[in-house]
């Protein structure tokens, strides 16, 4: 489909999308912030009312499944009712690729309750919500640290009681930075495989870093076919 | 484990073991006849520090003979406070009391930065039992008479003199209840926040010796047959053995109704002092008041 310009032909994407002639929507050569303006527009857009929210999803050597991690690209410093919004995206897109009930690790610098480390009071209360059945559908706890969340032995080391430790799916950043690093350092160190989408809207968006990898952007458009609604 | 306020008294008695009690300003009949009690029960003796005559008058009329108690005189209520808070502080009592005088005066004298009876930043609190025949067991609840809101380090405090307390009575590991309104988490009551901070710390056992829960409201902490009918999932399953409550306007009246209406009574304590400071309302009955009584010397 020919269209020169740059913001109509986003609009014109976004509108095959919203009039069901499109599953998935994919960012090309074009800006982030443009694509998300005509994403987040309030007459032809992909608006649901949920919080947008970076998934992505990494394949490592050194650990016995795929684990997901959210948010490492989108919400800067999500307040607690951003990490529920960001949780329940997740899960939701978890429960589609067949988890029935993921396994949710909140991330902190250490597995205790700290007064002075605003992440693992928001982990607390994450965890009691889960236990209330106010976020359904998967299994929280944290604070845990990185180690814990991902290393059984580490978790026993330190004596921690807890069923996600050690068999996390899904791990929930505290913000940008520690995510957005954790997530480079699993690229370039640790060689990981990574597709990540946006969710939130009417459906997965890829929208992939120019820079990215052509496997990566190959493995995102599965990832998105894969958490379509259809 | 002691399942009733009688069966506590006799676990005083077995212990054989007088404790020294300072009674401020003591010239009030209902304290003169629980103490009587505690001494003849020959687990206690007094100290009664207040007006020689009174005392002796209120022995006379109550049919008790004054040899049973040291009077120490005093003409005045404010110097009584600081004379059994001293007697305390030097070793020559083991508990306090207060007796005829407001309890804003006591707790000065107790509360006192040089002369007091607190420890370096120690949380003042009370912790009671209450027997009431409507529950299979003892129930205590935390705090009814010290702290008007709590927050999460009071909270915290006040879980730990609780899990002391209720390990004086034999309980190993006590439910502890964090009481609201609901079982849901919801912004409106701030106290959640706390609860659920509380709930982690305990998972991490940052808290100990406890089972911890909350939000919960008071069926889901004392009724088995609500949880079942609610379906949620909580280690207090109905049994609990300690109530914290979010704020002393919602734990007075709870435990004055349960005085009133359910036959209540109590034995309380105040800690967060090295020594038993025995704190109630002037108009408790006798009987609550030997409690009291009997509780400290358990608990010195």
């Amino acid at each position: 489909m020919h269209e020169p310009n740059t913001e109509m032909s986003v609009e014109m994407a976004v509108r095959m999308v919203s009039e069901k002639q499109g599953d998935v929507l994919m960012k090309g050569m074009v800006g982030t912030s443009t694509l998300l303006k005509c994403v987040l527009n309030k007459e032809w857009g992909l608006r649901t009312g949920n919080l947008l929210s970076h998934f992505a999803l990494f394949e490592v050597d050194t650990y016995h499944k795929v684990i997901a991690v959210t948010d490492v690209a989108m919400n800067i410093a999500p307040n607690l009712k951003e990490k529920i919004a960001i949780v329940n995206n997740s899960v939701a897109c978890l429960n589609r690729l067949g988890y029935k009930i993921p396994k949710v690790a909140v991330l902190g610098a250490v597995e205790m309750v700290n007064e002075n480390m605003e992440a693992t009071l928001h982990a607390a209360l994450l965890s009691k919500m889960n236990q209330r059945d106010q976020i359904k559908n998967c299994i929280i706890d944290g604070p845990l640290a990185f180690d814990n969340a991902v290393s059984l032995i580490s978790a026993q080391n330190k004596g921690i009681k807890s069923e996600v430790a050690g068999d996390t799916d899904l791990l929930l950043m505290p913000d940008i930075e520690v995510g957005n690093v954790l997530y480079k350092s699993l690229v370039f160190f640790a060689k990981a495989k990574v597709a990540s989408i946006i969710l939130g809207a009417q459906v997965p968006i890829v929208l992939t870093s120019r820079s990215d990898s052509e496997q990566a952007k190959f493995d995102s458009i599965l990832l998105s076919a894969a958490a379509s609604r259809w | 484990m002691i399942t009733s306020l009688e069966q506590m008294v006799e676990n005083v008695m077995a212990l054989k073991i007088k404790r020294r009690i300072a009674v401020a300003w003591a010239q009030d009949s209902n304290t003169i006849g629980a103490l009587h009690k505690a001494v003849t029960g020959g687990f206690a003796e007094a100290l009664m520090i207040g007006k020689r005559d009174e005392i002796i008058n209120l022995c006379h009329n109550a049919g008790i003979d004054d040899k049973f108690f040291t009077i120490i005189p005093s003409e005045n209520e404010i110097k009584a406070c600081r004379e059994a808070v001293m007697m305390a502080r030097n070793g020559e009592a083991d508990i306090v009391m207060k007796g005829l005088v407001g309890s804003d005066i006591f707790l000065r004298a107790v509360m006192d930065k040089e002369n007091g009876l607190m420890l370096p930043d120690a949380v003042l609190s009370y912790v009671g039992a209450i027997q009431i025949p409507a529950y299979h067991k003892l129930l205590f609840i935390t705090d009814p008479a010290v702290i008007p809101f709590p927050d999460l380090d009071q909270k915290i405090a006040m879980v730990k003199y609780a899990v002391e307390m209720t390990s004086r009575f034999g309980i190993k590991k006590p439910k502890i209840a964090l009481i609201g309104a609901s079982e849901k988490m919801s912004r409106h009551f701030s106290n959640n926040v706390d609860y659920a901070i509380m709930c982690k710390m305990a998972d991490r056992d940052q808290i100990k010796n406890c089972t911890l829960d909350g939000p919960i409201d008071l069926f889901l902490a004392c009724d088995k047959k609500s949880v079942a009918i609610k379906g949620v999932e909580t280690s207090i399953n109905g049994d609990a053995d300690v109530l914290l409550f979010p704020s002393l306007e919602a734990s007075n009246p709870f435990y004055k109704g349960l005085m009133l209406f359910a036959s209540g009574e109590l034995a309380g304590l105040i800690r967060g002092t090295p020594k038993p400071v025995v704190l109630m309302s002037r108009s408790e009955s006798e009987k609550s008041k030997y409690f009291c009584i009997a509780l400290s010397c358990l608990m010195a």
